[in-house]
């Protein structure tokens, strides 16, 4: 008899994102060993957007993949909508991830043989669910996208891709979007459009938005930063405010 | 799209070119087992139904005799070892074969009589199951590796797929679904087309053997035939066997399969080995190679573990080759005595036996063949965001296919060293102890050391072919277009 793991269903805290004293190490045992994050602890509350800052090298994107459930920390805890993600089983976590977590990365990941709708609806189809398709042409529309349904990704521009990735991290309508280095790969003119689109596109369904980038102008847009270097974080900063250092 | 089953399809409808290569591959990897495991099982059919007639021994006494051979490995081997050291060996027993007369020996040294040919064709009687099961082992063996060089093909552009869906939200037991279905897909195009290989091979092999043993067809030709009942057991066997293997090699891209995949490969690729290959640590190592050999050794330490296997494939088969040829010869030059029925009829089956040794032989040849073209291929194709790099660092497309086939023909020199290495000491070791007192003729030297060197110049041709093939590939490739998704 097939075995059917428990649905965990979210809580309604105000906070989205709770890490506690997070530590990615790699190489234990090594002579290489070094902690990618350090007893890295922060907050995400619901429609909240928050930048972590850092240059190259500095543990955000580590620190981004351990909140979403990608990567396990080597100590500390991640809670998402109140549950500890890291003591779920594999298969629990991947469907509470697809549900609660919208991801957007810089080289887009979308699915080369696949069209833009199928793509958009990917998330809704892996969790076994109903796709709505008008939902997904109503997203289109909202990105701009709205006549490129049968394309597929390698016949669209990097900020048409970009667009796509972000209508298919807000489909499942998660609780959270993490961007890793969202517009790393396009020109300032869709760079703009991109993170003007995520955001509005976040404040309007009410979702919480965390980014990782290293573009001090798309920072000064979050309300509020967090500031990390070898893995620390050094400053956490609310709209407007100047960062001491 | 209802579900991740017709992902998978589309992705292999897309992926045409390595689709193509994992079916061909799959196909004569099958065709080798259903062809192999006729010929065994038809080999041991005729041994178990035939053993009394030819040894004048019970069937009982005939597996005994063959456990007891088996269980004497060790003595055998330390005897070899002691001959070659003080050049004594202990005298067998020959007084209960018939004595005959030799008719004429194509090669100068001296014979012994019938009563050898006569011991010798019984001893490789005796242990025809134990043959059958090691050539059977080896032959499976080699179809493992050709099919794990199979899944190869794609296996970086796979995990990159695979590694989006799950990035996408796919859960890892979704993914191996996917995966399954795949390989089931492959097997349900590769294995009918394998069968019909497999009647294919199985014809010409009758066809040589008859030709080969002339007279001693009509006695031993019956072992190559194939009935119904035999085709019934092996066909499911083999076919199931192919989806199993299938299955497992196409469950390794699964392996540290994570979301980071995408983008930590995606990133290192861009920033290590375009950005920092060209600008710094390597920039003195492809000055001082120059581009095409630099390419060509980076990839072949890149795809070591491929080319390593395929140096097993063809060490094991010019191995196999080469002693069946030497073995063969000697028992050619037993079929000239004159014998009475029951002789000639265990000298027929016993030089029949070597035919079938020969046949396995060559068919692993044919999948090594099949393997190097995939394994150089795909290469090619999975390398070609460095070719690009070639081009646009001035390399002219020569120098480009230049660097293609010097990969081959490293890989190709290693094999034929290592193989010519390990029939030296074969031919050494075991030409001496078996030459020993004159009792066998293995014939000239030189039809061992040319079944070497047509062994080597087989995967030699394969490697030209494709390194032909795949330089015609390199003219078409479109410079922005792949450095463009190369950095994608």
């Amino acid at each position: 008899m097939k075995k059917k793991n428990r649905i965990i269903k979210p809580l309604e805290t105000i906070e989205i994102v709770r890490a506690e004293k997070v530590t990615k190490k790699y190489g234990i045992g090594t002579l290489d060993a070094f902690a990618a994050v350090d007893n890295a602890s922060l907050t995400v509350k619901r429609g909240e957007f928050l930048a972590v800052v850092g240059s190259s090298g500095s543990g955000k994107s580590t620190l981004m993949h351990m909140i979403g459930g990608v990567e396990r920390p080597t100590q500390g805890k991640v809670y998402i909508c109140g549950h500890d993600i890291y003591s779920m089983k594999d298969e629990q976590l991947s469907a509470y991830r697809c549900r609660e977590i919208g991801m957007v990365y810089q080289f887009f990941n979308l699915i080369p043989v696949l069209n833009v709708e199928e793509n958009i609806a990917f998330p809704l189809i892996a969790a076994g669910e109903t796709v709505d398709f008008k939902k997904v042409r109503e997203i289109m529309e909202r990105l701009g996208i709205g006549n490129k349904g049968t394309y597929y990704p390698h016949q669209l521009s990097g900020g048409q891709q970009q667009r796509v990735a972000i209508a298919r991290a807000v489909i499942a309508s998660p609780s959270l979007i993490l961007a890793d280095e969202p517009t790393g790969n396009l020109d300032s003119g869709n760079s703009r459009e991109v993170m003007d689109l995520l955001e509005s596109l976040c404040k309007e369904l009410g979702k919480a938005l965390m980014v990782i980038t290293h573009d001090e102008k798309i920072a000064s847009r979050a309300d509020r930063v967090i500031r990390i270097e070898d893995g620390r974080i050094v400053s956490e900063t609310m709209k407007g405010e100047t960062v001491m250092m | 799209m209802n579900n991740l089953r017709n992902i998978a399809q589309k992705r292999l409808i897309k992926a045409k070119t390595e689709s193509l290569l994992i079916v061909v591959s799959l196909a004569f990897a099958a065709s080798v087992l259903f062809s192999s495991a006729a010929l065994s099982t038809g080999f041991v059919k005729y041994f178990l139904t035939n053993a009394e007639k030819m040894t004048g021994n019970s069937l009982a006494q005939v597996l005994s005799n063959a456990k007891t051979n088996f269980t004497q490995i060790g003595d055998y081997l330390y005897e070899v070892f002691e001959y070659v050291k003080t050049g004594e060996v202990e005298e067998k027993d020959r007084e209960e074969y018939v004595d005959g007369e030799r008719k004429e020996v194509p090669w100068p040294i001296p014979l012994a009589d019938n009563a050898d040919a006569l011991f010798s064709a019984d001893a490789s009687v005796e242990n025809l199951p134990l043959t059958a099961a090691l050539i059977s082992a080896v032959a499976l063996l080699c179809v493992c590796v050709a099919v794990s060089l199979a899944f190869d093909v794609s296996k970086r552009e796979r995990r990159s797929f695979y590694a989006t869906l799950l990035a996408s939200g796919a859960t890892q037991s979704q993914i191996k679904k996917c995966l399954l279905y795949e390989a089931m897909y492959y097997c349900a195009a590769a294995i009918p087309g394998g069968a019909v290989l497999s009647f294919a091979e199985l014809l010409v092999v009758k066809k040589a053997a008859a030709k080969v043993l002339g007279n001693g067809f009509a006695v031993a030709g019956t072992a190559f035939n194939v009935d119904l009942g035999t085709a019934l057991c092996v066909v499911p066997a083999v076919s199931l066997l192919t989806v199993l293997l299938a299955c497992l090699f196409s469950l390794s891209v699964c392996r540290k399969l994570s979301v980071r995949t995408v983008a930590t490969d995606v990133k290192r690729t861009f920033s290590t080995s375009i950005g920092n290959r060209v600008l710094t640590d390597d920039a003195r190592k492809y000055k001082l190679l120059g581009w095409k050999y630099y390419v060509a050794f980076r990839n072949l330490h890149n795809n070591l573990d491929k080319y390593i296997r395929i140096i097993f494939m063809t060490v094991v088969y010019t191995l196999i080759l080469c002693s069946s040829l030497m073995i063969f010869t000697a028992m050619r030059n037993f079929m000239m005595f004159e014998k009475d029925a029951v002789g000639f009829h265990l000298i027929a089956f016993s030089y029949a036996c070597e035919i079938y040794v020969c046949a396995v032989a060559a068919l692993i040849a044919l999948i090594t063949v099949i393997s190097t073209f995939n394994a150089i291929y795909a290469n090619v194709i999975s390398n070609e965001g460095e070719y690009a790099l070639m081009r646009s660092a001035g390399s002219s497309l020569k120098s480009v296919a230049g660097s293609v086939k010097m990969e081959g023909f490293i890989c190709n020199a290693i094999a034929s060293f290592i193989s010519f290495v390990c029939l030296l000491f074969f031919y050494v070791i075991f030409s001496q102890a078996y030459n020993r007192e004159e009792r066998v003729d293995f014939g000239s030297p030189f039809l061992f050391w040319g079944g070497f060197l047509g062994a080597t110049l087989l995967l030699g041709v394969s490697v030209i072919i494709t390194s032909a093939v795949s330089a015609r590939r390199m003219k078409r490739i479109d410079l922005i277009g792949v450095l463009k998704d190369y950095i994608y």
